[in-house]
């Protein structure tokens, strides 16, 4: 059974209360640079910086629009200073303004304010950004970008850049990200909302807050005349008085966000702060409920057009397209998996994510061609036609970012897969990928919280620690003074299974043995090659293949016994590390070598046994061998428990791979007999 | 009477149903066409017709069956244009195998986006594209467009096959013009003349080519358009927007250009003033030069807009004065302005830019330009400037615009001049380096290298770009060691008509050797392995072309603890080849393994049947390069 996981949000920010010895603005003015303001040094967390945001100050508040709602203004000032010339970047801005096309709702930007300021022979020369230097682009119906460049702007110069934004769109209010590619010395974002809205405040990152403040000031609105929901009365303006909330956040000394290996995504460590609007109150009014429980949302979702009714609508004609292909097949299991396969083998994905249909289902099933919602949801549909228990899964893939448990966040989900239940047991079905097996999802999907759209929603844990990749290679090696003989046969973890059967589909078999007999060079013969299971995509793949090369009559005979190790180099290089590691899967790899001696020669040297352990039980690696007079065996394996690795475990982590790879690296030494 | 209706209403409808209904399906692509092939063009029809100076229109009639995923890549339909051009009409259709329409083109499918280039700010241009994004393979898609072009400074040529991979079954190029209009054709593996009708009014000239086969992708293979057919147009008189001019001679060409740069050149009194005292300061013309130059290059960047007339007239020497900023021609307009201020004469120069860039084709004037630099005649030489960087020496031109023609806008109109190219003399490698090996195996590293000529290019960007902490964290990742740690590194560049970097670096690397027992293995190649392979190929088609030349010369001396003599050497006979040459040697010295590796490699043009001398040749390199050492501790 799909059972209910507890789900951890990984970073949670430590609140610092209040204290009233804390500074509480930033150690300049804006408006005022001296000639002390260019002695600006790299700050000491962040000494690689091109550029130094000095202070980065958002203030948003939410007010009457010109079209008798509400909407907010976003007022930003921001001080930046160039280090090199590679800051330059900085000084250029793309600011994105959204309009609707089938309502009123828009953006637009006024009292754009930009200067820079240099200093030249010990004076500070002012230059102006001139509104003909403010570049607007349209790149969509729906969306026009600002785009400037601060004007001479040098190693050395400081900016500032003030602008006054004005929205409609209260339901996307203004996110702030305390971090950016440059350090930030001072991020402030205040917020102003009337007691008629609800937020839920999201934030997420590694840095804590300087300050976090909340108070309450009464207001008075003036809501103009015209068409509105918040009076009745239409035509005349209309003052409303209530309490509004004051928030405030500080950051100082911030980083720039730097990339690391081995990362779902970069975006899940920035400290940031969003909000979701998630009800309405205005006075005398039943409140809306804008953003919904779990509930609510599926229901919804259930009712959607391009979601559960759009399922309804093609249930039937399905039922017909999928008849021939499960007639007479009564085991429940087998059957489903029929359908699955009918869906898997005879519909392309067209690369599109997203949890919803793209158009209209029947045209999917015309073109054979559909985005994941199309496939996935058809599959479903075409499940419960025959009567199977089926649900959509909702999750947000990896380089999606995390989903949240708690708030229905739809933006963040962009994937849906399939649950269908069969008597006790429970398969999760991706039908859009070509290449897998029934029960399996894309590695991708496993991003940790996703959804099970079922009558009581069901939160559900996809973890890369419940995956195992699991490889096995056999080696036998037969050395003669004259060649060198041998076989591989490798069992194939899942994920990279999946990998194979996708290029012999795009390019054949010979792809997977042509980069083989490059790797081993032209001096082998690479011969009897076979991949084992191709098409049976329920079950790993098996690789084998014989090479041969002449070999030297020498006196002494070097053998790598590893043929197929782990890796050349530490997959863990930078020495230190900041965010987790998060590798998709665990790892189990073992590789046997059944070698024998050729006659005339024995063992000189031969590497000494080992065994080591990563931490407590998170994995170890051992390497066994014991010689004959006229074999050798050697067992080596690679364990690792745990897919995920907290920062302060990375050493530990490099120090292993790193011991893994040297004794991976260790020859064998034959000497021949004296006759 | 009524008999002739009805026969007639028959044949029309006979012709409509055996014309539209399964037109295209992919089996009816001839056998010999599919070898190599990715994607069949099953028919191309494109008509261009030059109305007047300031008219051109083109209607394509296209269909592409896409056999596979690979051949997918040319499965859309795209086109750009801006304030002097139009998209008039798009019609899309997409067909199964069987040649059956699965659906056609919704208007709301089409992307329109703005075209964003490189480090590009701002541009007129913008693009329409569309795709069916169907993924069941084989298919056909059928576009049929049109378009209009108010200029004649640019014609597009014609080019049946787009790149590799792709077969032809039928494509034809008619050009429709005024009896009196005449325009210049250049062509490649195919006539220089098509077929010419006239009927007084109007003259066609058209090409046709059918049962095309595909051109497979090869390793260092000749570009497309050498292997395969290819016309180039270009227009004698044009006009751009109020801008008259003629190419028929790059002399002509050139005059033109002057006209829409002339009057740009004025600079603001207080910048005359400086630019003068800094020229002040220097003695020689030379000297006035790279400190201008350098000077520019304090005080601008980069920025693209390109606004105007098509994008060809520079913004003014006074605005980026004032503003620090602006593009290749605004950036290059001023560096003229302000060595005219100083009486230094110097020029526009366009030049197509790009790493392995092909050259402009000298014998046929036309506009294939994508960037501006500027040339300052010295002597007998040229001194170039690239504008656009704040970092690149006076005078160097690297693999982005060296070894080309630019057209230098000369006071008398256009001059073909070639950039400076550097050969292995100057493209050099050295390396020193200093280690030592303890008993765990852990190798401590001193290197010294030199980089000279275009093998600093991209450290140059790298040296110049990155902060510390960056190149800490590039070094880091990027060296092919199994684990290291980079201790300290260190950067210099000299500048120069031949620009060198020298590059020191410490670093440990752990599990550099291994020790079993009395034996020593070891990789006496630290840091500079070769790391290509090619793909066994027995069926080569096409001439090899290799562009880089260059010499590497690396000296590695390594101490081991005491005691090791070689007992199995890096055996390899000294490698000479058409490609180029490769040794090595090593030697046991007090202690310590010395090693020097030799590598040369010679660019040039190699018949295909030569490929697999080449891949040997990198293969022995590849092997040497990795060899290990074997080093066994003698009995006490």
């Amino acid at each position: 059974m799909l059972s209910r996981v507890q789900y951890l949000l990984l970073f949670i920010v430590s609140l610092f209360s209040f204290s009233s010895f804390s500074q509480d603005k930033p150690s300049f003015k804006f408006g005022k640079v001296s000639p002390e303001d260019f002695k600006q040094s790299l700050p000491s967390f962040d000494t690689g910086a091109h550029a130094i945001i000095l202070g980065d100050i958002g203030f948003s508040r939410i007010v009457p629009n010109n079209d008798g709602g509400f909407g907010y203004e976003f007022e930003r000032k921001i001080r930046v200073y160039i280090v090199d010339k590679s800051g330059i970047d900085a000084g250029k801005f793309e600011i994105p303004l959204f309009s609707s096309t089938s309502s009123d709702m828009r953006e637009e930007v006024r009292r754009f304010n930009g200067v820079t300021y240099n200093l030249e022979n010990g004076t500070v020369v002012e230059t102006k950004l001139e509104n003909n230097q403010v570049f607007t682009e349209k790149v969509s119906k729906n969306r026009s970008d600002k785009k400037f460049s601060l004007p001479a702007l040098r190693e050395g110069s400081i900016f500032e850049l003030s602008y006054l934004l004005k929205s409609d769109y209260i339901f996307q209010f203004r996110d702030w990200a305390f971090q950016s590619e440059y350090p930030t010395l001072w991020s402030e974002y205040e917020v102003e909302i009337p007691e008629y809205f609800d937020y839920v405040y999201l934030s997420q990152g590694y840095h804590s807050y300087h300050l976090n403040t909340t108070k309450d000031v009464s207001r008075t609105y003036r809501i103009r005349g015209g068409r509105t929901s918040t009076t009745s009365a239409a035509g005349s303006d209309v003052v409303i008085s209530g309490m509004a909330k004051m928030k405030r956040w500080v950051m100082k000394e911030i980083p720039s966000l730097k990339s690391e290996s081995f990362i779902t995504t970069l975006e899940n460590y920035r400290s940031k702060i969003e909000f979701q609007l998630s009800s309405i109150r205005y006075p005398n009014q039943a409140p809306i409920m804008v953003m919904e429980n779990w509930q609510k949302v599926t229901s919804d979702l259930m009712k959607s057009e391009s979601f559960g009714l759009a399922m309804d609508k093609v249930d039937g004609s399905l039922e017909e397209l999928i008849k021939p292909h499960v007639n007479g097949i009564t085991d429940q299991t087998e059957k489903a998996k029929r359908i699955y396969e009918y869906f898997r083998d005879n519909f392309t994905w067209n690369g599109n994510g997203g949890i919803y249909t793209s158009g209209n289902l029947k045209n999917v099933i015309k073109t054979k061609t559909g985005s994941v919602g199309d496939i996935n949801l058809m599959l479903i549909a075409a499940l419960k036609s025959f009567g199977y228990t089926a649900y959509p899964i909702i999750l947000g893939t990896r380089s999606r970012g995390y989903t949240h448990e708690l708030y229905p966040l739809m933006d963040r989900f962009n994937y849906v897969v399939c649950a269908v239940l069969i008597g006790e047991t429970d398969y999760l079905l991706d039908a859009s990928e070509p290449d897998l097996g029934f029960g399996r999802l894309p590695s991708r999907c496993y991003n940790g919280h996703a959804r099970v759209l079922m009558q009581d929603p069901l939160p559900i844990s996809l973890a890369a620690d419940s995956i195992l990749e699991r490889k096995v290679t056999l080696a036998t090696l037969v050395a003669s003074p004259q060649d060198v003989k041998g076989s591989i046969q490798t069992s194939m973890g899942y994920v990279s299974s999946t990998y194979y059967r996708g290029l012999v589909r795009e390019k054949g078999e010979d792809a997977v043995f042509n980069s083989i007999k490059t790797r081993f060079g032209t001096e082998y013969e690479i011969s009897n090659t076979h991949i084992d299971s191709l098409k049976k995509k329920d079950l790993p793949i098996k690789i084998t293949y014989d090479f041969e090369t002449k070999n030297e009559a020498a006196d002494v005979l070097y053998i790598d016994p590893v043929l197929d190790p782990f890796s050349k180099e530490n997959p863990f290089q930078s020495p230190t590390r900041s965010f987790p590691v998060e590798m998709p899967y665990r790892i189990d790899e073992t590789y046997l070598l059944n070698f024998e001696i050729p006659e005339g020669y024995k063992v000189d040297e031969i590497p000494k046994s080992a065994k080591v352990g990563l931490n407590d039980g998170d994995g170890y690696f051992e390497y066994l061998v014991s010689a004959e007079p006229n074999r050798i065996q050697l067992r080596t394996r690679v364990v690792l428990a745990k897919a995920y690795f907290a920062p302060d475990e990375y050493e530990s982590l490099r120090e292993f791979f790193g011991f893994v790879i040297n004794k991976q690296a260790e020859q064998i030494v034959l000497k021949k007999v004296a006759p | 009477m009524k008999n002739k209706l009805i026969l007639f209403l028959l044949v029309q409808l006979v012709v409509a149903g055996t014309t539209r209904a399964d037109e295209y399906p992919s089996f009816t692509i001839p056998k010999g066409l599919l070898k190599y092939a990715n994607s069949v063009i099953r028919k191309q029809e494109t008509i261009l017709e030059i109305h007047s100076e300031r008219k051109v229109t083109v209607r394509e009639h296209f269909v592409l069956t896409v056999l596979n995923e690979a051949g997918a890549r040319y499965a859309y339909w795209s086109d750009t244009y801006d304030k002097m051009s139009s998209i008039d009409k798009i019609e899309g259709n997409l067909y199964n195998a069987m040649g059956q329409k699965i659906r056609s083109l919704k208007k709301s499918e089409i992307t329109d986006i703005p075209v964003q280039g490189n480090g590009q700010m701002i541009v007129d241009d913008r693009r329409k594209y569309h795709s069916f994004e169907h993924r069941e393979y084989p298919y056909t898609i059928e576009y049929i467009s049109e378009s209009t072009n108010n200029q004649t400074m640019f014609l597009p040529g014609w080019s049946p096959i787009r790149g590799k991979g792709m077969a032809v079954e039928n494509s034809s190029f008619v050009i429709i013009s005024d009896p009196a209009y005449t325009y210049r054709t250049k062509t490649w593996n195919i006539s220089g003349k098509g077929m010419s009708t006239s009927n007084g009014k109007k003259k066609t000239e058209k090409w046709e080519v059918s049962q095309l086969s595909a051109v497979p992708s090869e390793y260092g293979a000749p570009p497309i358009h050498e292997v395969a057919p290819y016309i180039s147009l270009g227009a004698s008189t044009f006009k751009l927007g109020n801008f008259k001019g003629d190419m028929s001679t790059w002399e002509e060409f050139g005059r033109f250009i002057k006209t829409l740069i002339d009057g740009q050149d004025e600079l603001p009194e207080e910048e005359k003033q400086k630019v003068k005292a800094i020229a002040a300061t220097c003695k020689t013309d030379r000297e006035k030069v790279e400190k201008l130059y350098r000077y520019m290059q304090s005080k601008t960047h980069y920025v693209g807009i390109q606004l105007g007339v098509g994008g060809w007239v520079p913004f003014p020497a006074k605005y980026v004065a004032s503003k620090g900023y602006g593009d290749c021609k605004a950036l290059t307009n001023y560096m003229v302005a302000v060595l005219k201020e100083v009486g230094i004469r110097s020029y526009y120069a366009l030049i197509r830019a790009g790493e392995d860039e092909r050259d402009i084709p000298v014998d046929f004037p036309s506009s294939p330009f994508n960037h501006v630099i500027c040339a300052v005649p010295m002597g007998k030489d040229t001194t170039w400037l690239e504008c656009t960087s704040q970092t690149v020496a006076p005078g160097y031109m690297g693999g982005f615009t060296g070894n080309r023609h630019a057209l230098l806008i000369t006071e008398n109109g256009g001059v073909l001049v070639k950039t400076p190219a550097y050969d292995k003399t100057a493209n050099q490698y050295h390396s020193s380096i200093e280690a030592s090996l303890n008993k765990e195996g852990q190798l401590t590293i001193t290197a010294s290298n030199r980089y000279k000529a275009m093998l600093g290019d991209d450290l140059h960007h790298f040296v110049h770009a990155y902060s510390a902490e960056e190149k800490q964290k590039y070094l880091q990742r990027s060296l092919d060691l199994p684990q290291y740690t980079i201790r300290s590194f260190d950067y210099k560049e000299t500048p120069g008509d031949i620009p060198f970097i020298d590059e020191k670096l410490n670093i440990s690397a752990d599990h550099y050797a291994q020790f079993t027992g009395k034996r020593l293995f070891i990789i006496p190649n630290v840091l500079n392995k070769w790391d290509h392979k090619l793909t066994v190929d027995t069926n080569r088609l096409f001439d090899i072309i290799l562009t880089e030349e260059k010499i590497e010369i690396d000296t590695v001396r390594i101490s081991l603890p005491e005691g090791y003599k070689i007992e199995r050497d890096i055996k390899l006979d000294p490698l000479s080849t058409p490609f180029g040459k490769y040794e090595v040697s090593t030697q046991i010295q007090n202690n310590s393994i010395l090693y020097i590796r030799r590598l040369e490699l010679n660019k040039g043009r190699f018949p295909a049947n030569r490929y697999n001398d080449l891949l040997l040749f990198y293969e022995k390199i590849y092997n040497t390069d990795r060899a290990k050492l074997v080093l066994v501790k003698e009995a006490a």
